[in-house]
């Protein structure tokens, strides 16, 4: 008993950071991911039993499980979803730099360091702006780092879908940077 | 005409891009181009086209941009708050420490949550609590900082609440109306007992009088005391007799069918008129077709003789 709950510890501590990043930039919401990241390994500890190993790694299962609630969470928010304005914040910190608000800073190591921020801020929001289809595939490939094979099991699409939605996936991140940056400017 | 097709997330599966089928094959071959996985001969094709092709090669640069974008975002990856691992562990193992741990104070988490605490609580006697938390996990509540006005005003616009908000205040407003309460003219005296019983005796008073008022009301009313009248100028009159020929009787009202007549009803010549005719009536026919003028010759003689109203003689039957 003593064995497997320290096994379980040990999981949920090597996952859990994983399991929240993706959560987090596919929400772009860290109450909801932490909310999500939950619900993932409570879901996890009570399917422990079905879960098969012939039928892929168990990185590829929790991925999976992982995906499959984003996609009902993403359902069920999609009528509360507000529209994005310049005054929100970058990301969901609500002390974080917005939009519209820059104060410009004279020292240049910080000036730096916030517009770094600022940058990340504004590539995040633009993720969160792309469909969901083209916004989970990149996730997974280019933040996460999962190879197409995986990402086609954990999507159920075969691997040529995969890297069309991750080649479209990137250009229409480029595009939508662009544009908010024009809006900004 | 290419119809979307609906996906996983319930919005329409965004169609192909590029025009022609070179451009599908090469934004196939964009993503491994990136990485620089391509074989010789499809680079080479690849780079052929997109030499040719505007639209694939913005699209090969945009690509590659949003590529390096998002690889500066992977350089900082989020970090979650320190409590989500307390958290998880109590949702899922948390409980099934030892009594020699019960003791000890608890995880944050679990018995900082309101809403956990209640599950979390170990009673005397109980091992472990972890079936139940299994059964009914114990998510920790996070305090609300700000009320969502938004969320309210979305909770009552639904159609079955605002339906029952709507009827609720057209029933309360119709009920006053007919009570004759004017919230504007409301005082603190209104509400004492006396003053309600005297409101409730004046509504119940109003609500008579417009009933009473009522034309259809008044009119049905009328007739049924003009019934109950007629009916009662017979009653005091002796039992009818079978050839009685004294009739002092009024022009004939009744209504030509033929009616029982009341015990102790009392004489009236159209009643005595009335029983020859039953007589006749039930006495068997030998001759069916000469029997009815027969009949209506005598009644008739005798109406025209008892009746002394009648100023003519009609003859050759009942009128």
């Amino acid at each position: 008993m003593a064995g497997e709950q320290h096994a379980w510890h040990q999981l949920v501590s090597a996952q859990h950071r994983r399991i929240y990043a993706i959560c987090y930039r596919f929400t772009a919401s860290a109450a909801d991911a932490e909310d999500l990241t939950q619900d993932v390994f409570l879901k996890v500890y009570r399917n422990l039993a079905t879960f098969d190993t012939q039928r892929g790694s168990f990185q590829t299962w929790i991925t999976t499980l992982a995906r499959n609630l984003l996609v009902d969470h993403f359902r069920r928010t999609r009528l509360d979803r507000a529209s994005d304005s310049l005054d929100a914040s970058l990301g969901t910190d609500p002390d974080g730099p917005t939009h519209a608000d820059r104060l410009p800073d004279p020292s240049p190591s910080q000036e730096h360091h916030v517009a770094g921020l600022e940058l990340k801020a504004t590539i995040q929001e633009a993720l969160k702006q792309l469909s969901p289809e083209l916004r989970e595939a990149v996730i997974l490939r280019d933040l996460e780092d999962l190879d197409y094979k995986e990402i086609a099991q954990v999507l159920r699409i075969p691997e040529g879908t995969v890297k069309s939605r991750i080649s479209r996936g990137r250009g229409e991140l480029a595009r939508l940077l662009q544009r908010i940056e024009k809006q900004i400017n | 005409m290419e119809v979307a097709e609906i996906n996983q997330f319930g919005s329409a599966q965004p169609l192909g891009s590029g025009p022609g089928p070179g451009c599908a094959h090469c934004e196939a071959m964009l993503a491994d181009a990136i990485d620089g996985t391509l074989a010789a001969a499809d680079q080479a094709a690849f780079d052929r086209h997109i030499a040719t092709c505007d639209l694939c090669r913005q699209m090969f640069a945009d690509a590659q941009r949003g590529a390096a974008l998002l690889s500066m975002l992977k350089a900082h990856r989020p970090e979650p708050s320190a409590a989500l691992l307390e958290r998880i562990f109590a949702q899922t193992s948390g409980a099934q420490t030892s009594g020699a741990q019960a003791s000890s104070p608890a995880p944050l988490s679990l018995l900082s949550s309101p809403a956990a605490h209640v599950d979390a609580t170990p009673l005397p006697g109980q091992e472990s609590l972890a079936p139940n938390l299994l059964l009914f996990p114990a998510r920790p509540v996070r305090p609300v900082h700000r009320f969502s006005l938004h969320a309210l005003g979305h909770a009552m616009l639904q159609p079955r609440l605002a339906m029952t908000a709507a009827m609720a205040f057209f029933s309360i407003a119709l009920t006053l109306n007919l009570t004759g309460i004017h919230l504007n003219q409301l005082k603190a005296s209104d509400l004492k007992p006396s003053n309600l019983k005297r409101g409730l005796y004046d509504a119940d008073a109003r609500a008579v009088r417009y009933y009473e008022n009522l034309r259809v009301v008044y009119e049905l009313e009328s007739r049924v005391r003009d019934l109950q009248r007629a009916n009662d100028t017979d009653t005091p009159e002796p039992p009818p007799q079978q050839a009685s020929p004294d009739r002092s009787t009024q022009p004939d009202q009744q209504p030509p069918k033929q009616q029982r007549p009341k015990p102790n009803s009392g004489t009236s010549q159209r009643q005595n008129l009335r029983l020859p005719e039953v007589k006749l009536a039930a006495a068997p026919a030998c001759e069916p077709s000469a029997r009815p003028l027969s009949v209506s010759l005598v009644c008739s003689h005798r109406f025209n003789r008892f009746n002394p109203f009648k100023e003519h003689v009609v003859e050759g039957g009942l009128v």
